[in-house]
């Protein structure tokens, strides 16, 4: 299945374990853990596709410099196509820093700005579009130069052409009106998978129907939204489920799990997996993402995931059919 | 001059600007990430390099991005990595994380490759190599301590060589200090160490009485190094207490020990006399202290020389 992919770039740099009291003291501390990758909605979800075994294009923009060379490298030992990942000139990589405690909570969380904040809809020509079969934008709200028309137009265009689409979302970082980022795309989007907070964040809605009864006008094929701890919501707007975090034990690292879920979901729903089984299978991925630092170094291949997705259900007293809704 | 640098060669990775305060806020913006190498012996390696001479620097690092990038900056400051090791175990990182004014938030390390660093790791070619082997981040060499050191020094005056070293004072619980000091001073032409690391290996606060007490191993010099003080220099014929050369309140403070000990080294073997390598190590300092990095402002030689002579310290 061939995949574009579309969102943001950066380098994670991760260190644990640091706790919130200790990075409050200050001083110098012996840490176990040091990691630096890439990361960002796009660059983690282009991984996790391809290593479930999708054919996949990265669409993002990463600086001129030894990180933006070494994030392209990653990327491309991992099998996903980096010749749309654009190196911008004069703009560093885009470093998202975080301090992770010993029970996998953020200590803390920075950022600088660069390069990955310069992506366009030019970057999405109709020829790349073509190729694909899904479309999916990561992370849409963080998009600054792609959200709103953008990817309204993206959509629209994988529309005509006959493919399908799917997004998720990503917390603004300012403050204020954000439903219009990604409103219009949804007219041409089929699975649409934010969190709960990323909803109430630019609906100010918590309450699941509620919120069924928001997006239902805008033809989703299905809404499904991650609800951390809690487990997920499914509904194509006819039939509804919940399912529990598959999750064994605390985190180690939350970061990357979302991306996980939603790679996961698109694509076992584009091998024809029912709802319920796209669902298990993607809260599988997410929780072995939750377990290893760093946010794709959990992620498995299609076939491991599907089989743990069985053991997890078995585990959690799950039906083979779909849970009831709350 | 082929110098062999052996000691700590580590990542440091400096961000700015977030205070105490913004762990409060959760998602915060910094001004700057930068990787850049670090450890005594990187410090020695580009300091020798900035000053015209050909070093070699020997130390133990990953087989991964952080040493790769290690690699390709020694290259691009035209140091022949050829001898540094490269391990299974991550690269040694240190994280320095600095608020807005430039004063240290938190700083973390994650330990790893130069730990694996053992006593018969730096062979005999590469001593032969060399016509003067600095070691530094002594007492801080972990497994190389003692018979990695004491062996290094040994072959290094057999093959006609000559040697200096720094030490490295961060454990305050290693037991038996000067029995892992020993050997290598035994065949130590040029002993440089900070007061605070004298006192710390053998409790004398004094730089006279130090010296007195490390002239059996049979030093040339012997140096004590005391920060915005100077240096107290002797080559057990004449001593001297030198000044600093910088003026207020450092930038800094990191990599100046360094400057000073790899010039010191390098003004030696050129055959300036002991009070002209004690003014030449204190001009290098104070260009380190003027700028934020641990070599960041190593100047070449001739730069080190004419400000030296400005000052009036060196004729």
């Amino acid at each position: 299945m061939n995949i574009l992919c579309i969102g943001s770039i950066m380098c994670d740099v991760a260190f644990s374990p640091i706790e919130q009291g200790d990075a409050r003291r200050g001083g110098t501390f012996s840490i176990d853990q040091f990691s630096i990758h890439g990361g960002g909605e796009g660059n983690n979800a282009a991984i996790d596709l391809a290593r479930l075994g999708e054919t996949v294009r990265l669409v993002g923009r990463v600086g001129s410099d030894f990180i933006g060379d070494h994030l392209i490298r990653e990327l491309q030992k991992e099998g996903v196509d980096t010749l749309h990942v654009r190196q911008v000139p004069d703009k560093g990589t885009t470093i998202s820093i975080q301090m992770i405690s010993s029970v996998g909570a953020r200590t803390m969380a920075a950022k600088r700005w660069g390069a990955n904040e310069t992506l366009t809809a030019q970057e999405v020509p109709d020829e790349l579009i073509r190729w694909a079969d899904h479309v999916h934008i990561v992370g849409a709200m963080c998009l600054s130069g792609f959200d709103g028309e953008g990817s309204a137009r993206v959509f629209a265009r994988a529309h005509e052409l006959g493919k399908t689409t799917s997004m998720d979302l990503n917390n603004p970082r300012f403050e204020g009106p954000c439903f219009h980022l990604y409103r219009d795309a949804l007219e041409n989007c089929d699975l649409f998978l934010p969190s709960n907070y990323e909803i109430e964040r630019s609906c100010g809605l918590t309450d699941l129907h509620e919120i069924r009864s928001f997006f239902r006008p805008f033809g989703i094929q299905a809404l499904v939204i991650k609800r951390s701890e809690q487990g997920i919501y499914v509904t194509d707007f006819d039939r509804e489920f919940c399912l529990p975090s598959f999750l064994e034990g605390d985190p180690v690292d939350v970061v990357g799990a979302g991306d996980a879920f939603s790679s996961t979901f698109v694509s076992s729903w584009k091998r024809g997996k029912s709802l319920y089984e796209c669902a298990c299978i993607a809260s599988a991925a997410s929780a072995k993402v939750l377990k290893s630092l760093g946010a794709t170094r959990g992620m498995c291949d299609f076939a491991t995931l599907s089989a743990y997705a069985k053991e997890r259900a078995e585990a959690l007293g799950l039906s083979s059919g779909e849970e009831d809704a709350h | 001059m082929k110098i062999l640098c052996v000691g700590q060669i580590v990542v440091d990775v400096a961000i700015k600007s977030l205070d105490i305060d913004d762990f409060e806020k959760g998602r915060s913006t910094i001004d700057s990430f930068e990787v850049i190498g670090g450890g005594d012996c990187n410090n020695a390696a580009i300091d020798l390099t900035r000053l015209g001479e050909e070093a070699r620097p020997f130390g133990v690092i990953g087989n991964d991005f952080l040493g790769d990038r290690l690699i390709e900056l020694y290259h691009e400051n035209g140091i022949d990595t050829s001898f540094i090791r490269r391990v299974s175990e991550p690269t040694t990182v240190s994280v320095l994380i600095l608020g807005k004014s430039g004063d240290p938030t938190l700083t973390v390390i994650r330990s790893g490759a130069h730990e694996a660093l053992m006593p018969g790791d730096v062979t005999e070619e590469m001593i032969r190599w060399a016509d003067h082997v600095h070691m530094v981040s002594v007492l801080n060499l972990n497994k190389f301590d003692g018979e990695g050191t004491g062996r290094v020094f040994e072959i290094a005056h057999r093959l006609g060589k000559t040697t200096s070293m720094d030490l490295k004072a961060l454990n305050p619980a290693l037991a038996n200090r000067m029995q892992l000091v020993e050997k290598a001073l035994s065949n130590c032409d040029v002993f440089l160490p900070s007061h605070y690391e004298v006192e710390f290996l053998c409790g004398i606060r004094d730089p006279e009485k130090a010296a007195e007490f490390f002239a059996p191993f049979g030093l040339k010099v012997f140096g004590c190094k005391m920060g915005a003080h100077g240096v107290f220099l002797t080559d057990y014929h004449t001593s001297m207490y030198l000044p600093s050369l910088y003026e207020g309140t450092p930038v800094d403070v990191i990599g100046a020990g360094d400057a000073f000990s790899s010039t010191f080294a390098c003004a030696w073997k050129r055959g300036y006399d002991l009070h002209d390598a004690g003014v030449l190590a204190s001009a290098a300092s104070a260009f380190v202290l003027d700028e934020v990095g641990c070599t960041t402002g190593m100047k070449d030689f001739d730069t080190v020389l004419r400000y030296a002579k400005e000052r009036g310290a060196i004729k």
